[in-house]
């Protein structure tokens, strides 16, 4: 496991750009290294991209239902009570940039959560909110929490005779069956980890820092390509390589868009081959 | 001055509900261990989370009457000031684990009480050592099982050496001689001053070394009931063709080889007491059989049928298994859909359902949402849950944790019952006396290595 900076700045890095601009090519960048993020993360994978692809997908098929903007007008629909059957290329270019916001977004915060070691997030985090125990335990153990507890709920359903449902259907119907549970026992044990660690003295206002090892070379590596990205996505913010997209697209294919999109992918590569979980 | 000074405590989780504690008043002395008995719910939990100033500072609610503990008010201390003078072992020892390591864990105690950073890890070693545990101190504590993570927790509450320590069923995941060694060490922190409240329902593990034994009951301090030993197993081991049969089964969990070409038989109306230390493999043997754990070599029959590639679901509702952390595994709003729940699922007879809800004493929660309930009540559910898909071959694994005297006894009929209507029953404990009591064959599993043999 990973000290938590390096995938915490490359994750917050390849937000914040995906956020900070609507040029589909460096958006698609973005995600592109989210997924390299994901790939370099300890399994499972497949859970996860699946959430993140069906929330793009969704997101991309729905915009051009509720948006009522754009030029180019694709397919002329009626319009009946909150949708818009009127299809226009503007608003399925800002869905797709929409969806894959928020693809880059689970991606890369499921990516940071398994590849930084829990204890030292836990350091991390208590440095930020020194006093509120709940805020630290449910930041850096929620996760891990959710997995085992799911993985405890779905033992149970099989000893009562339940086993994995075949077809997709019937897969969701019975993973809808677990959510309720799955949530209460997650906070609960949330909740059942700040008592703990109120209970051990956290939040007096005396804890001592323990000290934190060197961080290896590709930490190094994972850390600069954080920072960079981070500065690059505080310049989309400011307005560099600006885009928009209604009521008329930008042209896709820029110079600036190229290059930034090409210096996402390029610093998304070097952090994510740095960052890489070994067996 | 009192280690702790209570008078007429009260405290409620809500301004509606009932007092979970009424009016209690006690004294301990440094120096002094004092043992708390009572059944499941009389507030054993609950005043011992008012006296860590958990309840009401963390879980709100509504308090009376006063208090200190170490030398500080209990109305005007925060839980984290408490803290640096109150050691607190909470009863489950899956949910009070901060870290993923056991060395970190422990070392996050000495963390918050502020102890020098070079100081910290050789004394969290130093902690671990204290109750026989360094070898724990590189793994990862979700590979721990329920004892070595309980040991993991005591070695964190120690490790700041507090004043006072509150412990809530300190020995319920231990074998027998880790009991006996912390048991002996908690004496001679005790004889150095430390003041000691213990709640514990195996007052055979711990009875002989307090100085006191308090009984509780509807939140108020009383004299202790008391309770006969349970009578060991009278009927005569049971013969006949094999049940459940293992056959040279081996497992591993995750990379480590945990048991090896296991063999044992158990014929209908047999009840096997699996006895071992912690970490020795009961649970993973258990999950194996239950179909959760692959099986790496060898084969397992139930009457005479290979079961052994047969998935868990499979393998429902012929075996039935309680886990040893049942509170992870509740799916329902209501006990009662809970217990109900493996039958309606494969529309099974609810027959043996309304029947195990009786044996287990659940008629009065049934409404009442199993999150609501405590550990020993849990336990209960859970084991009335599986004992509703009527099984020919039950599964339990650690089944009297957080149970009363009264509720252990109306276990050890419900399993004799159960192997009296043909069945049979594996039950991995500490419990010796329990064993005794239930079982007519003892499995102990050393270093992955099985044997069996019938009870003298």
């Amino acid at each position: 496991m990973r000290a938590p900076l390096p995938p915490l700045l490359i994750a917050i890095a390849l937000i914040t750009i995906a956020l900070a601009t609507s040029q589909p090519l460096i958006v698609g960048a973005a995600f592109v290294g989210a997924l390299l993020l994901h790939h370099a993360a300890p399994p499972p994978h497949r859970l996860m991209l699946r959430v993140a692809l069906v929330s793009a997908l969704f997101i991309l098929i729905l915009n051009p239902f509720v948006a009522v903007e754009g030029d180019h007008v694709l397919f002329a629909g009626p319009h009946f009570l909150l949708f818009d059957f009127e299809v226009t290329s503007e608003e399925l270019l800002y869905g797709l940039v929409a969806g894959l916001r928020l693809a880059t977004a689970i991606l890369a915060t499921s990516a940071f959560l398994r590849l930084a070691d829990p204890d030292r997030t836990q350091a991390l985090a208590s440095r930020l909110v020194p006093r509120s125990a709940l805020t630290v335990a449910l930041s850096a153990r929620l996760a891990p929490t959710l997995r085992r507890d799911a993985t405890g709920l779905g033992e149970a359903l099989r000893l009562r005779g339940s086993g994995p449902e075949r077809g997709r259907r019937a897969a969701i119907r019975q993973g809808a069956v677990l959510i309720e549970p799955l949530v209460a026992s997650s906070l609960e044990r949330g909740v059942d980890i700040s008592e703990a660690m109120v209970a051990r003295g956290y939040g007096g206002g005396t804890m001592t820092r323990l000290p934190e090892p060197a961080p290896t070379r590709d930490e190094r590596i994972g850390l600069a390509v954080g920072a960079i990205g981070c500065v690059l996505g505080i310049a989309l913010i400011a307005g560099l390589a600006p885009y928009v997209i209604y009521p008329l697209a930008d042209p896709l294919l820029s110079t600036s868009g190229l290059a930034l999109a090409g210096a996402v992918l390029l610093l998304s590569i070097v952090g994510a081959g740095a960052l890489r979980w070994r067996a | 001055m009192s280690a702790i000074a209570i008078e007429q405590l009260r405290y409620r989780y809500d301004a509606t509900s009932p007092w979970a504690l009424a009016g209690a008043s006690l004294t301990v002395e440094p120096g002094e261990i004092v043992l708390l008995q009572g059944a499941s719910g009389s507030g054993k939990s609950t005043l011992l989370r008012v006296l860590a100033g958990l309840a009401p500072a963390f879980h709100g609610g509504e308090a009376g009457g006063t208090g200190s503990i170490g030398g500080r008010d209990l109305r005007t201390s925060s839980p984290a000031e408490l803290a640096q003078h109150v050691g607190f072992l909470f009863q489950d020892p899956e949910t009070q684990a901060v870290m993923a390591e056991p060395v970190r864990d422990v070392a996050f105690s000495l963390q918050c009480h502020g102890l020098p950073a070079d100081d910290i890890l050789p004394a969290a070693r130093a902690a671990l050592a204290r109750i026989q545990s360094e070898h724990l101190a590189g793994r990862r504590i979700d590979q721990l099982s329920s004892g070595e993570r309980q040991r993991v927790a005591l070695a964190a509450v120690l490790a700041p050496e507090p004043a006072v320590l509150l412990l809530d069923e300190p020995t319920a995941q231990l074998d027998d001689d880790t009991a006996c060694e912390l048991v002996g060490e908690l004496r001679r922190l005790a004889d150095a001053g430390l003041a000691i409240l213990i709640a514990e329902h195996r007052h055979d593990r711990v009875g002989h070394l307090t100085d006191r034994v308090l009984g509780m009951h509807n939140g108020a301090l009383c004299e202790p009931a008391t309770h006969p030993a349970l009578p060991p197993l009278a009927a005569a081991a049971a013969t006949g063709p094999a049940l459940l049969q293992l056959s040279g089964v081996s497992a591993t969990r995750g990379e480590r080889a945990v048991l090896d070409g296991a063999t044992a038989a158990l014929p209908a109306g047999g009840v096997a007491a699996l006895i071992g230390r912690n970490g020795g493999g009961k649970s993973t043997l258990l999950r194996t059989l239950a179909g959760l754990e692959p099986v790496a070599a060898g084969r397992i029959e139930i009457d005479g049928r290979d079961v052994t590639a047969l998935a868990t679901e499979q393998r429902v509702p012929t075996v039935a298994f309680v886990p040893q952390d049942p509170g992870r595994h509740l799916i329902c709003e209501t006990v009662r859909d809970e217990v109900l729940l493996g039958p309606t699922l494969l529309g099974r007879d609810h027959g043996p359902a309304h029947r195990a809800i009786v044996e287990l004493d659940l008629e009065l929660l049934l409404d009442r949402n199993p999150r609501d309930c405590s550990v020993g009540e849990r336990e209960r559910i859970a084991i009335a849950a599986a004992l509703a898909l009527d099984p020919r071959v039950l599964l339990l694994d650690e089944p009297t944790r957080g149970m009363d005297p009264a509720h252990r006894a109306a276990l050890v009929t419900t399993i004799r019952a159960h192997a009296a209507r043909g069945g049979c029953a594996v039950l991995a404990t500490h419990d010796l006396e329990l064993a005794r009591a239930c079982a007519d064959q003892r499995w102990e599993l050393d270093a992955g290595a099985l044997t069996a043999r019938g009870i003298a």
